[in-house]
């Protein structure tokens, strides 16, 4: 399995304030890992530079072995998703709109329309079972089925690589399930490397196998789940007191 | 006896009530008699050409005039000390206009200035917008507006200026001297030219306006020859390219300076127009057709000699 | 996937509409010309056809006044109309128009700096006036662009904000200048109101390089369709936004600038018709392009005509209603059925 992403000592600022000092880190090819962290830490500006949305960083970011600097969008696009916090869910398109648009990187300026893309669509739609919502409006949605279409537009992306900022957040408890479950589904049977934040913790440690712990901008610690997430990591990082028990596979979750 | 005292009482005092009654109406009579003199000896009244009526005393009396034929008018009739003001536009006689103040434009006079020489009458024109004429009211300053609407007016107008400023004798000298002008032209015109010329004034384009025969203008082509077109009541209509293009008029005379080729670009949807396909085209110097001034005449001797060249 | 079968029926009857469009503007005005007339002027012109018994006049007014006005009414029409989409799909913002990034209120001051000019330096200042609108509008979209650039990048927010305010600064040098002139301001605010009729015979190139224009915005329907994703969702997609949004602001403010220098300014035009398309023939910029670029060559002559006719019929005056007063009153009560009857899906 080679490396996927390769970071070397990156650093970005705000306006003279340093948001992230020196970060280095590689994901390989395949592994589902998940960024934890307070507030503040840094994850979301990490994401972004990783996925060449902030320009402004000292450091290098290379993926598959190329800096990212070196891709034309279109061709980064072809290998990295990225799915934001919000998606926006008040813009007038239909759903299979939507998904094609993950076909942007495929697709030359003046052909359009071509069989590959709608099945590439079609597909997509299929996996996320909402090929029954092509014609609906985004705005009908409920927000699991949202996050749904967003994640089929990143299939259709046909990426192997998906970086996601906070898939579970404000959806409700069966949504937040199958979200994690499509996820573990992309990486175990497709082989595509994931990356997400999240706030949920007991969700990173039960699907993810690598957790990246910021604080105040650096790698606090890094690891499998059951070593990160400990009463002390949790003291330190995010300044509280929790108990922590082991599931049957010795994941660890926090009681609050 | 009583009855008789009070009867005889009763008399007496009619006839009292009768001799004073007599006395008052005596002396007010008289009173109205020195008022009158006072008023012929103390001031002039005139009627301008809103229909107004004004009054100024006879001797030290002030006047500002914010239009630059009214200003050419008091010149000629010798009103030079008593002019204490002069529009931005004023400029003619040049030597008499530069030594008077200025007091601003048409709608934007300086009314701090005017104020502070405190004119007994402002000469105004019509483009004068009715928020300054209000603020004259509150001044109490009065307000004397000179749109004359045709020739004849103009003279009248001359001739209520010389009323009211003391000058009568000087005023009815001009207007001999410019009925007797053009009245040579008109009689050159009638006795020795066809029929009159169907004549557009365009005082504006883009959106075209004219002048209609209501004005002063339109007076002045008239009486060169003219048929004022196209025939409107209102002083300045507007005019659409269309129709104006069906008027087909066979003169034109510019109320604005352009020069020759902006003229034909801007008129390159009508060049099949009589007048512009013949070149018929009269400029006459706007300071002069365009005031209400003893000037106009010279206008009319050009625009005469321009409508019927066969006739001079 | 393919546009539908209703999509395509849509374009057809814009077109049918412009189509019908013409005919009637060329053939009301001022001067009441017999139909026939008219379409026998109109297809001699093309045709060759000849035209014995129709007087040489009617010939002129068809073809030499109202032509070239309606020609003119649909070449800024569709401009305004591809500028204010583009400027909302760009800006992300329904209430975006061409005017958003202060192209009117430069090209204006530059209309009334030249008006000044023309009675301080010469007469002949006036040719130029179209020149100066247009350059006065470039300048502002530059300075905007200036403004709003902060770190090398350009936030929408910003760039609004600029454009307001760069507004603000152009339209009070507008007012000094109309102050300066005083009693000839008229002049500023005839050409604020806004025409169709004058300056026809740059229409020409003007028209050629709006149109090249607009074919050329065509071609980026689907980086316009994703940047309602977000900025950051659309970089993701692979869109080059910086360059998409510094690219399409320039040509649709020359494509404005033009517009405002050849009419002065017109209103309402740019916001209403890619809303009224966007209600009727949905978000995607496929055919949002041509549909609003037809729909706005249609509905200013349109627009134009009533504005030649309405007042001779109503008041029997031949006074002319500015053609932005009309649009307006005509636009708006179409524009809120349209927006009643699909307010449920749509924007925000």
């Amino acid at each position: 399995m080679g490396e996927a992403v390769h970071v070397n000592e990156l650093t970005v600022h705000y306006d003279q304030d340093p948001v992230l000092k020196g970060v280095s880190l590689s994901i390989d090819e395949g592994e589902f890992v998940s960024i934890l962290g307070p507030n503040g830490s840094g994850k979301t500006t990490l994401i972004k530079a990783l996925t060449g949305l902030i320009h402004d960083i000292e450091g290098e970011v290379s993926l598959f072995g190329k800096p990212i600097r070196s891709y034309r969008r279109k061709d980064f696009a072809r290998h990295v998703s990225f799915l934001p916090q919000d998606p926006p869910t008040t813009i007038p398109f239909l759903v299979h709109d939507i998904v094609m648009m993950g076909r942007f990187p495929y697709i030359k300026r003046f052909v359009t329309g071509r069989a590959e893309d709608r099945e590439a669509v079609q597909r997509a739609m299929k996996l996320m079972r909402i090929d029954h919502l092509g014609k609906r409006h985004l705005m009908e949605l409920s927000g699991g089925e949202v996050r749904r279409v967003f994640i089929a537009q990143a299939v259709a992306q046909e990426s192997s690589v998906l970086f996601l900022d906070e898939p579970t957040a404000n959806l409700d408890i069966n949504y937040q399930v199958e979200i994690f479950r499509i996820l573990e589904k992309f990486n175990r049977e497709m082989n595509k490397t994931i990356v997400l934040i999240t706030h949920d913790i007991n969700h990173a440690a039960r699907f993810t196998e690598r957790v990246i712990l910021l604080k105040e901008g650096e790698i606090f610690a890094q690891g499998e789940p059951v070593e990160i997430i400990s009463m002390e990591n949790m003291k330190s990082v995010f300044s509280t007191d929790v108990c922590i028990e082991y599931d049957g596979n010795n994941r660890p979750y926090i009681l609050i | 006896m009583a009855a008789f005292a009070t009867h005889t009482r009763r008399i007496v005092t009619e006839e009292k009530r009768v001799k004073c009654a007599r006395a008052i109406a005596k002396t007010g009579r008289f009173i109205c008699f020195l008022l009158f003199c006072a008023a012929s000896v103390y001031g002039g009244t005139a009627v301008d050409t809103s229909g107004h009526k004004i009054h100024v005393p006879d001797h030290d009396f002030r006047v500002v005039s914010l239009s630059p034929g009214g200003t050419e008018i008091l010149f000629e009739l010798g009103v030079h000390e008593e002019l204490v003001g002069v529009s931005d536009f004023c400029n003619h006689p040049h030597d008499f206009v530069s030594s008077k103040p200025k007091m601003g434009g048409f709608s934007t006079p300086n009314l701090e200035r005017i104020q502070s020489v405190s004119p007994h009458v402002i000469l105004l024109n019509t483009v004068v917008p009715i928020s300054i004429k209000k603020q004259f009211d509150r001044l109490g300053t009065q307000v004397f507006v000179t749109e004359p609407k045709s020739f004849s007016e103009l003279l009248d107008m001359i001739v209520q200026l010389g009323r009211l400023f003391n000058r009568e004798a000087e005023a009815q000298a001009l207007i001999t001297e410019m009925k007797n002008e053009a009245g040579e032209v008109a009689r050159h015109v009638e006795t020795k030219s066809v029929a009159p010329v169907r004549t557009f004034i365009e005082i504006w384009y883009d959106p075209y306006y004219g002048a209609g025969k209501n004005t002063l203008a339109g007076d002045i082509v008239r009486l060169a020859g003219g048929k004022v077109v196209p025939e409107s009541s209102t002083p300045y209509p507007r005019i659409n390219e269309e129709i104006l293009l069906t008027l087909n008029p066979e003169a034109i005379i510019l109320g604005h300076q352009i020069d020759a080729a902006a003229f034909l670009e801007i008129h390159s949807n009508l060049v099949r127009i009589y007048a512009i396909r013949n070149n018929k085209i009269f400029t006459p110097d706007p300071d002069v057709f365009l005031r209400p001034s003893p000037r106009v005449v010279n206008a009319l001797k050009e625009i005469a000699r321009f409508l019927h060249p066969e006739a001079f | 996937m393919k546009t539908s079968k209703r999509l395509i029926t849509g374009l057809f009857l814009l077109c049918l509409l412009l189509f019908f469009s013409f005919v009637f503007s060329v053939s009301v005005g001022a001067v009441s010309v017999e139909f026939s007339h008219t379409v026998k002027i109109l297809m001699n012109r093309v045709f060759n056809t000849g035209i014995s018994n129709i007087d040489a006049v009617q010939g002129d007014i068809i073809l030499r006044i109202r032509v070239p006005r309606v020609f003119l009414g649909m070449m800024v029409g569709a401009s305004l109309s591809i500028a204010g989409l583009v400027f909302q799909a760009l800006l992300r913002n329904p209430l975006a128009d061409p005017y958003t990034l202060g192209v009117s209120a430069g090209a204006s001051f530059g209309a009334g700096l030249a008006i000044f000019l023309s009675y301080v330096v010469g007469a002949f200042m006036k040719n130029f006036l179209p020149v100066f609108a247009f350059f006065g509008g470039i300048a502002t979209v530059f300075i905007v662009y200036l403004l709003a650039r902060t770190r090398g990048r350009i936030q929408v927010l910003t760039i609004i904000l600029s454009g307001v305010v760069v507004s603000y600064l152009f339209s009070s040098g507008l007012v000094l200048i109309m102050a300066l002139l005083g009693d000839r301001a008229h002049e500023v605010i005839f050409w604020l109101l806004g025409s169709l009729s004058g300056y026809h015979k740059w229409l020409p190139h003007a028209a050629g390089i709006s149109i090249a224009i607009i074919c050329f915005t065509f071609f980026f329907f689907q980086d316009l369709d994703l940047m309602a994703l977000g900025d950051d969702q659309a970089k993701a997609l692979g869109v080059n936004t910086e360059f998409v949004r510094i690219l399409l602001f320039s040509t649709t403010s020359l494509v404005t600038a033009i517009a405002v220098a050849l009419t002065g300014t017109i209103g309402f035009v740019g916001l209403i018709v890619p809303h009224s398309m966007r209600l009727v023939f949905g978000p995607r910029h496929k055919v949002l392009i041509p549909a609003s670029a037809i729909a706005g060559a249609s509905f200013l002559p349109l627009s134009d005509a009533l504005a030649r006719t309405l007042p001779g019929l109503i008041f029997g005056s031949s006074m002319e209603i500015p053609v932005g007063a009309v649009t307006s009153l005509f636009g708006s009560p179409f524009f809120l059925f349209l927006l009643m009857r699909g307010k449920k899906k749509y924007w925000f």
